[in-house]
């Protein structure tokens, strides 16, 4: 199942939040990614800005996949700024492991993004385990 | 993903397209069956048509380089393209899989 929302663009080079919902399984993370370049590319990223944000929502999206309740979704939600992109990405999980305790992954993400951070909230459903990251128009390498 | 083997010794093989958590299964089963064939020259991956990879393949990398390794048999990457070189040097591992 994939879900695409989006409220549109109102003026050219403006793009609004988007949510994007599919099931978290690997086979759609490679969608995910191509959404990210196409959002990086219309906010106008460099080129290596493109490439590490495409990245660092395929490493994001990869974990919490590993983690969701079998046939869960993969929430996803982009909001651009003016010269950088914030994204959210859940997953609801049988357990409370935080995205940090894969080290290679986590290390990766850091290494990729602006900013990152995670969190893990429980109720009496069970567990929604997120990473936030945000990522800056211009390439820092 | 598209990934081919040829040769015996050594078995180089060749990857074209994207690994990710979808595909990285695909390429640890060519490079078992590889590391299982080889002679002393060990296997080759060449990634110089990869178009994109994550750290679901470099797991299968490292854990092929262990493999080998367990066995004496070389492991060696060649001609990765700029965004495997990228994901090598973020992870420190350009040293460890001979590239500079």
């Amino acid at each position: 199942v994939s879900e695409v929302e989006t409220d549109g663009l109102v003026q050219p080079q403006v793009l609004r939040e988007v949510d994007v919902r599919v099931a978290a399984d690997a086979e759609q993370v490679a969608l995910l990614r191509a959404f990210a370049a196409s959002i990086a590319i219309r906010l106008d990223f460099d080129v290596d800005a493109i490439d590490d944000f495409r990245m660092a929502v395929d490493e994001a999206c990869s974990l919490l996949v590993g983690v969701a309740d079998p046939g869960g979704s993969l929430y996803c939600t982009f909001q651009p700024g003016s010269d950088a992109v914030t994204v959210q990405v859940a997953v609801d999980a049988p357990s409370p492991v935080p995205p940090s305790a894969d080290t290679l992954s986590w290390h990766i993400l850091t290494s990729l993004t602006a900013s990152l951070t995670e969190h893990v909230t429980s109720g009496p459903d069970g567990h929604r385990v997120a990473i936030e990251l945000s990522s800056t128009s211009s390439s820092n390498r | 993903v598209r990934i081919n083997s040829e040769g015996n010794d050594p078995v180089v093989v060749s990857i074209a397209g994207e690994v990710d958590l979808a595909t990285a299964p695909d390429l640890a089963t060519a490079l078992e069956q590889a590391l299982a064939t080889t002679g002393t020259a060990g296997v080759r991956v060449d990634c110089s048509e990869v178009e994109f990879m994550d750290s679901a393949g470099l797991r299968v990398l490292i854990a092929a380089r262990g493999a080998a390794g367990e066995r004496d048999r070389p492991f060696e990457l060649r001609d990765p393209s700029e965004q495997v070189r990228r994901l090598m040097e973020i992870a420190g591992l350009n040293g460890v899989f001979g590239l500079s």
